[in-house]
């Protein structure tokens, strides 16, 4: 299967790359659905979008401005090697950039991040990769990944790893008393009853997803 | 140079008020000069539990859109005479006073105090932002609830956001016979959940409610355990190193008797 769109990780935001050397309409129907499939993770980041090489209608510009617009409140960045297309993204509101050269742009693939903070009621963490938390997610607090999740700490918040739609993904906490835990499109509700203080590690099984104690997993 | 300290909670009714009144008369109490600040601009209430309301003249918004002096709006405590009220105005909304104009009064309070005491509204929005827009120090109010404590977990995310520091935690209303029968939030809990320091713990007295009704304050009443704590929490403020010790009360004989069946105590 060809990779229409490639996901980056720049400096404070994403950078989804469209491949240019495929038909449109099929990079712009992945790149739709990999916008849904990533909401979560992807409307509270900065993106620029890298056309590439890449010659696009005034008509098919318009249309992604209008896609863009209804998924994302903040301006998106266009990037592109066309200075047409450049100019005619400024005109419809984008703010259009060439691509910056390969050399100065700090771009990694997705990444692990080691954060060592308590995420407290009304705070968001948003990262592409997998993310280890030193502390604890309290309740009312957000924790958003495209990767895994580990928390060395209490977890009472929501956790939404494989946020790019990545089942593969797991979550685990020394204490998991998560109010709702999510993995890619799934989502599971912890039981009323206190569950037991013990680490603890979820995952997806088929179509549902799956907590056990961390010395019962096998993978 | 006044050290200024935001009482502030998140939650309505916890005690903010309360807190805010007993602590500035126990600091006063200490020989210190001392001025509490009302910043819950349209629902004043520091006046009423200070027992001051007949005094006010002119108010926080009157000094900032100069009006009068500063000296003419603050207020001599009638118990105290080291203690000083600046009302909040009744009659506006928390519009009318920005974040800039709120540091730059609370600098003008440094210089006539020790301590300056901020009573911050409920909420998030702008009247808690004024609130803690000049303080060096915040103590955060709870009750042993879990709605109170989620909104003081909220809170201390944005007293960091906003680089004020590592707030204290006041527990208010803490009943030792629910927690011991498992019905309350023990302690630990709280600071298990919150995970900042300590500087007082405060019993659920119903003496409170008395004395707010009078417009008198607990730590005047020699004889009231409530006053002491609140005395104890002033103490640590002035950076005096005293223990926090469990709260008392006395385990009715039917749980001394249920105690001893079960081998405890």
């Amino acid at each position: 299967m060809t990779e229409y769109i490639t996901i980056k990780g720049a400096r404070g935001g994403l950078r989804l790359h469209i491949l240019d050397t495929c038909e449109w309409t099929d990079a712009f129907v992945a790149l739709q659905k990999q916008l849904t499939d990533g909401a979560a993770l992807l409307q509270g980041m900065k993106l620029s979008l890298d056309l590439g090489h890449r010659e696009l209608s005034p008509q098919a510009l318009d249309e992604l401005h209008n896609v863009m617009r209804n998924y994302q409140t903040d301006p998106v960045d266009i990037l592109s090697e066309s200075r047409t297309v450049r100019a005619e993204a400024r005109t419809m509101g984008f703010i259009a950039k060439p691509p910056m050269p390969k050399s100065t742009t700090v771009e990694v693939e997705q990444t692990s991040t080691v954060m060592t903070r308590n995420v407290r009621s009304g705070q968001i963490v948003r990262h592409h990769g997998d993310v280890l938390l030193l502390g604890d997610v309290n309740a009312g607090a957000e924790v958003i990944a495209s990767g895994s999740v580990m928390v060395f700490g209490r977890v009472r918040g929501v956790i939404h790893a494989g946020a790019m739609g990545d089942r593969s993904a797991v979550i685990c906490a020394i204490e998991l008393s998560a109010t709702q835990l999510r993995i890619a499109d799934l989502r599971a509700r912890a039981p009323e009853d206190q569950g037991q203080k013990i680490p603890e590690i979820a995952c997806i099984e088929d179509t549902h997803i799956a907590v056990h104690a961390w010395h019962e997993y096998r993978r | 140079m006044a050290k200024v300290i935001t009482i502030t909670s998140g939650k309505g009714g916890v005690g903010k008020t309360t807190s805010t009144a007993n602590l500035g008369t126990a600091l006063a109490m200490l020989g210190k000069k001392v001025i509490v600040v009302d910043a819950d601009i349209g629902l004043r209430n520091l006046d009423v539990v200070l027992g001051l309301e007949n005094r006010i003249v002119y108010d926080l918004v009157d000094v900032i859109e100069g009006n009068c002096r500063l000296r003419q709006a603050l207020i001599k405590d009638k118990h105290n005479g080291e203690l000083y009220l600046l009302p909040a105005a009744q009659t506006k909304d928390k519009d009318a006073v920005s974040q800039d104009e709120m540091v730059e009064l609370v600098d003008q309070l440094r210089s006539e105090a020790d301590y300056v005491i901020i009573d911050s509204p409920a909420g998030i929005e702008s009247g808690f932002k004024n609130a803690i827009a000049g303080a060096d120090d915040i103590i955060i109010v709870t009750t042993p609830e879990v709605s109170a404590v989620r909104d003081a977990d909220r809170i201390i995310g944005l007293c960091e956001a906003a680089g004020k520091g590592h707030p204290r935690l006041i527990i208010n209303r803490l009943r030792p016979k629910m927690v011991r029968s498992g019905e309350m939030m023990s302690v630990e809990d709280l600071l298990q959940i919150l995970a900042i320091d300590l500087i007082g713990i405060i019993p659920d007295d119903e003496a409170v409610i008395t004395a707010t009704n009078r417009g008198e304050v607990l730590v005047l009443d020699k004889n009231s355990k409530t006053g002491k704590y609140y005395m104890d929490i002033a103490r640590r403020i002035t950076g005096e190193s005293i223990k926090i010790d469990p709260i008392e009360d006395n385990p009715s004989l039917m749980e001394r008797l249920s105690g001893m069946f079960q081998g405890k105590r």
